[in-house]
């Protein structure tokens, strides 16, 4: 895939580098305890192919948090857990002295909030290193099979066999429990113009 | 003998879990306040018809009008409020338009420290 060059991909790579480790930062703060990251992992590829790939690395059932984003770049970003897990990650963050059933009960919205602050954080320091600005909707919650997360991320369903996605996908995990994540960044690369404007331009001024 | 009323807060955010949070927060800082919730800008101007709280706590992304809009309101209706825009969004177009609205900006996840450093600021 000829629309990045070499430095661009790498750059992609770093950037995404810095976000996640500025969401990492707010997940340990809110978590107390210390989160281990991947290297991002970036491939150009169409939404059938997105789809694949999330069926071929996802855990059966899954709790997330979706939010879309327009600017310099357009597309939908998505923490996912193992949805057995995501409680845990709940218990972690609010349920010192909160009943099980309270737990439930504000699962999702305390997914929301997570997501929010850790999509935010990524996409907000992708932003600023360029110099350029993107817009976050609202974020939803959901939990779902694996098999329907395609259906529920797919961003252009009438168009999908001609829209490149730029899939940038990262594994955390916590190192005091056994709680693992899964951040995935899906940009419509009808539109990547001014993404490509924004990268040449910060290479530009470090080479 | 000079009598000093509690700190009144009014804590804007659609998340109920991030008014949660805060509110932890700010009861841990051990001083004696009162609290306000609202969760949308319009549920926020509806309790301001009938309070006056010193501070304003405001998330930015909410369904409706958003952080900065409903600040830029009350900057007229309640000039004397301080304010601080309380947003994951750490966007640095984000925080200068904050700023030039007078407001803070406290990026989420809040910390005791930064939120302390800009209630002693009120005192």
């Amino acid at each position: 895939m000829d629309l990045f060059s070499a430095d661009e991909h790498d750059l992609i790579v770093e950037l995404m580098n810095m976000g996640v480790g500025r969401a990492a930062h707010a997940l340990s703060q809110l978590v107390n305890d210390e989160v281990l990251l991947s290297v991002p992992r970036l491939e150009f590829i169409s939404v059938p192919e997105a789809q694949q790939a999330f069926r071929k690395d996802l855990p059966p059932f899954l709790a997330g948090v979706m939010q879309d984003f327009e600017g310099f770049i357009n597309g939908r970003a998505a923490l996912l857990f193992p949805e057995a897990r995501s409680l845990e990650l709940v218990n972690a963050m609010i349920g010192e002295d909160l009943s099980a059933d309270e737990i439930t009960e504000l699962e999702h919205e305390t997914l929301a909030e997570l997501g929010n602050i850790l999509l935010n954080h990524c996409l907000a320091t992708l932003a600023n290193q360029l110099k350029q600005q993107v817009q976050t909707d609202i974020p939803q919650a959901f939990s779902i099979s694996a098999d329907e997360l395609p259906g529920t991320l797919n961003l252009y369903q009438s168009d999908s066999e001609n829209t490149l996605v730029m899939l940038v996908q990262i594994d955390f995990s916590l190192r005091n429990s056994a709680l693992r994540g899964y951040l995935a960044f899906i940009i419509d690369l009808r539109s990547a113009d001014a993404f490509v404007t924004a990268l040449r331009a910060y290479l530009a001024e470090l080479l | 003998m000079m009598i000093t009323k509690p700190l009144s807060l009014l804590l804007v955010d659609d998340s109920r879990i991030a008014r949660l949070s805060l509110k932890r927060q700010l009861q841990a800082l051990g001083l004696e306040m009162s609290l306000l919730e609202a969760d949308s800008a319009d549920s926020a101007e509806t309790l301001l018809q009938t309070a006056t709280p010193d501070i304003a706590l405001i998330d930015f992304n909410m369904p409706g009008r958003d952080g900065l809009q409903l600040a830029e309101g009350l900057k007229q209706s309640h000039p004397h409020m301080r304010m601080a825009l309380v947003t994951a969004n750490i966007q640095d177009a984000l925080a200068k338009r904050a700023q030039a609205l007078g407001m803070a900006f406290l990026p989420k996840p809040t910390t005791a420290e930064q939120l302390s450093a800009f209630i002693q600021q009120e005192k």
